[in-house]
């Protein structure tokens, strides 16, 4: 067995090899180097401690048995090359954890029940919020993929094309998605709703009248959400 | 996504349109109709602006501290709950053998008998093979590399799962444990969860494994009591640390000698080794 300290002069990827080869230790250590912005990951992405702390077990513990000596092909820990390699894993491993979660939880906060869809005479729950969200709570109504990718690149300043690899999609999705994720928060963001109320701004013309009641563009976006968008 | 809105006289594009462009993804002509349109519409402007400050509220928003003491130390716990695997070489018997076993020995193969040395730091990744190139040690193997310890010729997972074994169970978990990949070990239902003491002292034992020749000797001490059927000295296919009817105990998975769909699998106790061979339990099993 390796000494703690010795372990700790180990880079990421070696640690990781040592792990492979058996070391007890080695992952422990791995664990102690990322926890901390593993966690804040998890708790933007997630939005609540209680199922970062989950989401993040969840993902240590199939990172640890993808890559111990018995997991086919001996883990994926020989194709490291760098530790940029094992920051990106460890990073994809615990955001598939919160997006399995977010995805298990079913309903999204966003996503108006069918019960409290503004109706004729009902009042619009968004017509109540006269002040801004606060830009985490914001974030939180927006659909998963979206705030995966903007707490990735623009909470955390990871480049397009590694957080494409995080989320395991092309640079191009990520960049949509956190575009469109950007235009949704602004409203929200905004004490006034934005200055585009009154604006005939968006097709589909059907939708037009129903903006300018709600005084944004919220609700026609929102019901355009859904598959991969394409411009 | 139209972008025929974003023309004529009074029509404003959308946020996710100024967005879109924001980010490159309009194709060029919607991209210059935009821009355009925002040379001379300040509300537009300003929502583009907006958009461009966004990121930046995000990432004011970054800290969230560092992951709670308690959270932390669950999934210590929870990491050290999974069942450890080593790495074990498989090197030819050589010099241990013949110091071991006398020359009147009726069971042990000399051609076929192997040694077991467990290999745990030093070992690169490429020492790790697939546990399908660990079978049986063959007398070319053995001639070959008569004094050469170090070659590495296949691995055997040396599981510590902390699993309360009875005689029913213990054949029971055989294919669990075989499949050694980890997720199954711990969710079977029927395995009791290890205590913290027990789970400490498997682990400890497993590490132990890993340092020395504990489990090659018990194995030769296996192959040395003329009571158990061991003819010749396979390879283990999978070694759990473990108890058994409440007593700390090591599982040991061996392919039959001549019978391929069949395994041996013996339980020992923890002192296995030269003093102590006593076999806890017996059982031959189909193979999975």
């Amino acid at each position: 067995m390796t000494e703690r300290s010795d372990l700790a002069a180990l880079s990421d990827a070696a640690l990781l090899g040592t792990h492979a080869a058996g070391d007890p230790q080695a992952f422990g250590e791995l664990f102690r180097r990322h926890r901390d912005r593993l966690w804040a990951v998890a708790v933007r992405t997630v939005g609540n401690r209680e199922e970062a702390a989950d989401a993040v077990q969840d993902a240590f513990v199939s990172a640890l048995r993808a890559s111990s000596p018995t997991a086919a092909g001996a883990g994926p820990a020989a194709a490291f090359r760098g530790d940029s390699a094992v920051t990106t894993w460890l990073h994809r491993i615990v955001v598939n954890a919160c997006l399995d979660r977010m995805r298990r939880r079913a309903v999204r906060p966003t996503d108006p029940l069918p019960e409290t869809e503004p109706r004729s005479g009902m009042p619009d729950p968004f017509a109540a919020l006269d002040l801004s969200l606060d830009v985490v709570a914001a974030l939180d109504t927006l659909p998963v993929e979206q705030r995966a990718a903007l707490v990735l690149v623009d909470m955390y300043g990871w480049s397009v094309e590694d957080a494409a690899q995080v989320l395991d999609c092309a640079p191009g999705t990520v960049k949509s998605r956190c575009a469109r994720g950007r235009a949704r928060l602004l409203p929200l963001l905004r004490e006034d709703h934005g200055n585009r109320a009154g604006l005939a701004h968006v097709p589909p013309p059907s939708q037009a009248d129903h903006d300018l009641v709600r005084g944004d563009a919220r609700q026609d976006r929102a019901t355009a959400e859904g598959g991969e968008p394409v411009p | 996504m139209s972008t025929d809105h974003v023309h004529g006289p009074g029509v404003h594009p959308d946020l996710e349109t100024l967005a879109d462009l924001q980010e490159g993804l309009l194709p060029p002509t919607p991209a210059a109709a935009v821009s355009d349109h925002l040379d001379h519409c300040p509300v537009c402007r300003d929502d583009f602006a907006a958009l461009g400050e966004i990121p930046g509220r995000l990432a004011g928003a970054a800290d969230v501290g560092a992951m709670p003491d308690e959270v932390a130390s669950r999934l210590d716990e929870v990491l050290a709950a999974e069942p450890r695997t080593a790495s074990v070489t498989i090197t030819p018997l050589a010099t241990a053998r013949r110091n071991r076993l006398t020359a009147d020995n009726r069971v042990l193969q000399a051609a076929a008998a192997a040694v077991l040395v467990l290999a745990a730091t030093g070992i690169g990744i490429s020492a790790v093979q697939d546990r399908s190139d660990g079978g049986m040690a063959t007398a070319d193997r053995a001639s070959a590399g008569d004094s050469d310890r170090g070659l590495a010729e296949g691995s055997v997972p040396v599981l510590s799962t902390g699993t309360d074994y009875t005689q029913a169970t213990v054949v029971a978990a055989v294919p669990r444990l075989l499949a050694a990949d980890g997720p199954k070990v711990l969710a079977n239902p029927g395995a009791e969860a290890p205590t913290r003491a027990s789970d400490s002292s498997a682990t400890q034992y497993a590490a132990r494994l890993s340092e020395g020749p504990a489990l090659s000797d018990c194995i030769i001490a296996l192959a040395d009591d003329p009571d158990t059927p061991v003819v010749e000295m396979p390879t283990p296919l999978v070694v759990d640390v473990a108890r058994f009817d409440g007593e700390a105990a090591t599982v040991i998975v061996l392919p039959t000698a001549d019978v391929a769909d069949r395994l041996d699998v013996y339980v020992v106790g923890p002192d296995c080794g030269p003093a102590d061979a006593k076999v806890l339990h017996f059982a031959r099993v189909p193979r999975p």
